[in-house]
């Protein structure tokens, strides 16, 4: 068991989950002002809907960043997966086969990825570089141009209907999350994959096998892209090769704004989930005031280089701060 | 300085192990070259119309622009660094001066000046955040893809900019043909040798090899990591920015959408051409033929009737094929060198 300091150092940054806190208050007093409609229970849930699917592949995408890898393919395995949902519904497959067959599909799609980067040795980024591009052209090729439009009742529910107030999908993403947060927080297998992201070498020389926490980081990305499809097929209502393209942004800007060290081993499920409802609220909010999609576009990539840049400029002023104390320090002790 | 023989000698190394080193470097060199010895002959076969002077031209014409926003991806990608928003910097370089252009027919003479000053600005930005931010490129180059395309589409307001109103000497200039070859072609290649001079022959462009193969020992070596990264992006940027001026007076009417898949595009024909996404190694040549071979597959691909989305998945397999021949060799040659 590692000590309690061990822990705290490798799980994420410092009051990250405050400054998360805070924005998400300061974002919803601007939306609330901006618009009267944006404080209203069934609003805030319903608007939960446009940030499901991102939000669960960010998630996915959490261990994947953890143990130092990126998979940006995914938004194309959830693409190829709302076309096997879309194949298997034309067949009239019973609704849990459905389910099966594509979390099955998600899942034997990030693992190819997983073999490839964790047993191949191959870098994620080119690897899933290029998977982004062979999902979705293999979507296309399967489904056809114009995608699938009738799915049983059954599907559409993941993604569409309410259990009392609450959309079934948000249930979902807090499961997914919940889960998540229970093994990274606490579990060893979870610190394994800290492990991994901040030092293979030495978790190598452990006994612990570096390829295989990869693997599985891996496997889970693909594993909540198909989940991912079966909650869009609800909010959306068709599937195809276009599914979900250009997700992929709003998915790594919320990993990035989690707080998720882009190089590996730090980062909490509870800053993901905390930056995810930012998201939700600036898109919420900027779409109840109307301000157009090209506009929102840039305010997210615009989010996503600012989550990057902000911790690393402070990490750096924080860096020289330490280095000039720690040279007054030694000034003062050699008597100068 | 003066070089005495017994130094020569002890750096020269078993002369088998080279020799093998050599086969499979040039293998990765060569392959591109061999892609299109076993394409070529495979679509005349499959589509007769393939090898008619008219579709030649025709794979020629498209090739043109793509070995030279394949060149502006290459000269970041041998840096260990990548940009996947140089679709959206095409985009912009190739609008924003046509809707000046609208706007007061002064701007004609400036359209090559304006692509390139807006391409190496989007270029400053992108090489700002990754040389000094530190943000690895992809990340930085996911986020700013969407806001210059962002800001292309604000500027658009939806309007696209028709043949009718472009400037008429680049309409001409890019259909223009010297003994039956296009123009542009002739420029393809003019700037490629020009790319490959310089990488080779400058110390700039040693530097940029040295960056991607080692950063830290290429630090260590006195260079400015930074500095470099960053012009090497300017760089990229201001050819794209061309290409993308190109671009859109090649397809006649401009829409906000020009260059969308670009990234995937040009990455795909360097990485084909033997530019290692591991950084540091590759050649010009290498990236402009495999930019020849992706204009190739996709006229061959439409030739036999298969649909777009074959290209999408032929490029996306490349890559990750490519990329694992790479990184066999690296270990292969690591191995053999330890």
């Amino acid at each position: 068991m590692p000590s309690e300091r061990v822990q705290k150092v490798y799980l994420g940054r410092r009051g990250w989950n405050l400054t998360l806190v805070a924005l998400i208050a300061l974002a919803s007093i601007w939306a609330s002002f901006a618009s009267p409609l944006f404080l209203h229970a069934d609003q805030l849930l319903a608007s939960t809907g446009a940030m499901v699917v991102s939000g669960v592949l960010a998630l996915g995408l959490a261990p994947v960043v953890l143990v130092g890898e990126i998979d940006i393919s995914l938004t194309s395995n959830l693409a190829f997966c709302t076309v096997v949902l879309g194949l298997l519904s034309q067949a009239q497959v019973n609704p849990a086969m459905i389910v099966l067959a594509t979390l099955a599909t998600g899942l034997a799609f990030g693992a190819f990825n997983g073999v490839l980067v964790a047993y191949g040795g191959l870098p994620s980024l080119a690897v899933t570089l290029g998977t982004l591009g062979s999902y979705q052209g293999l979507a296309y090729l399967v489904g056809g141009a114009n995608g699938f439009t009738s799915f049983p009742s059954a599907i559409y529910a993941i993604g569409g209907d309410n259990i009392g107030p609450v959309p079934i999908s948000l249930i979902v993403f807090a499961a997914v999350a919940i889960a998540l947060a229970v093994v990274f927080g606490l579990t060893a297998i979870g610190r394994s994959f800290y492990a991994v992201g901040r030092a293979s070498e030495a978790v190598r020389h452990s006994g612990i096998s570096v390829a295989g926490v990869k693997m599985v980081a891996f496997c889970i990305a693909g594993i909540t892209a198909g989940l991912a499809a079966l909650i869009f097929i609800g909010q959306y209502g068709s599937g195809g090769g276009d599914s979900a393209s250009g997700t992929i942004l709003t998915v790594v800007t919320a990993v990035a704004l989690g707080g998720l060290d882009i190089y590996g081993g730090a980062g909490r499920i509870s800053s993901l989930v905390l930056a995810v409802a930012l998201l939700n609220v600036i898109q919420n909010g900027m779409g109840l005031v109307n301000l157009s999609t090209t506009t929102q576009t840039i305010v997210i990539g615009l989010v996503l280089v600012l989550s990057l840049l902000v911790p690393e400029m402070i990490g750096r002023l924080r860096n020289e701060h330490a280095f000039a104390n720690r040279s007054l320090l030694q000034a003062l002790r050699f008597g100068r | 300085m003066k070089e005495a023989p017994a130094i020569v000698a002890r750096t020269r190394p078993a002369l088998d192990s080279r020799a093998v080193e050599g086969v499979l470097l040039r293998a990765r060199n060569l392959g591109p070259f061999a892609i299109l010895v076993v394409l070529v002959p495979l679509f005349a076969v499959l589509a007769p119309r393939f090898l008619l002077v008219s579709n030649i031209t025709t794979v020629l014409f498209t090739a043109a622009i793509l070995i030279i926003a394949a060149l502006a991806q290459a000269l970041v990608v041998f840096t260990r660094n990548l940009d996947l928003s140089i679709g959206s910097v095409m985009a912009a370089a190739g609008y924003i001066p046509a809707l000046i252009y609208t706007h007061t027919s002064a701007m004609g003479p400036l359209l090559i000046p304006g692509a390139l000053i807006i391409g190496a600005l989007f270029g400053l930005i992108n090489g700002a955040i990754v040389a000094y931010g530190r943000i690895p490129s992809l990340v930085a180059t996911l986020g700013t893809l969407s806001i210059f395309r962002g800001v292309v589409y604000s500027l658009a307001q939806g309007e696209e900019i028709g043949t009718a109103q472009q400037a008429n000497w680049i309409l001409q200039f890019v259909a223009a043909k010297v003994a039956g070859i296009p123009v542009i072609v002739i420029l393809a290649l003019a700037l490629t040798a020009l790319a490959a001079l310089a990488m080779r022959h400058t110390s700039f462009g040693a530097s940029l090899y040295a960056i991607g193969s080692n950063p830290r020992a290429a630090v260590y070596f006195g260079l400015n990591r930074e500095r470099l990264v960053l012009g090497a992006y300017v760089l990229e940027g201001a050819l794209a920015g061309f290409a993308g001026l190109l671009l859109g007076a090649q397809v006649g009417t401009i829409t906000v959408d020009i260059g969308t898949g670009w990234e995937l595009m040009t990455l795909a024909a360097a990485v084909i051409g033997g530019v290692s996404l591991l950084g540091g190694s590759g050649t010009m040549v290498g990236a402009a033929v495999g930019a020849l071979v992706i204009a190739t597959v996709s006229n061959g691909l439409v030739q036999l009737g298969l649909s777009g989305s074959w290209q999408t998945l032929v490029q996306g397999v490349a890559i990750v094929f490519a990329v694992g021949f790479d990184v066999f060799l690296q270990r292969y040659l690591l191995q053999r060198r330890a």
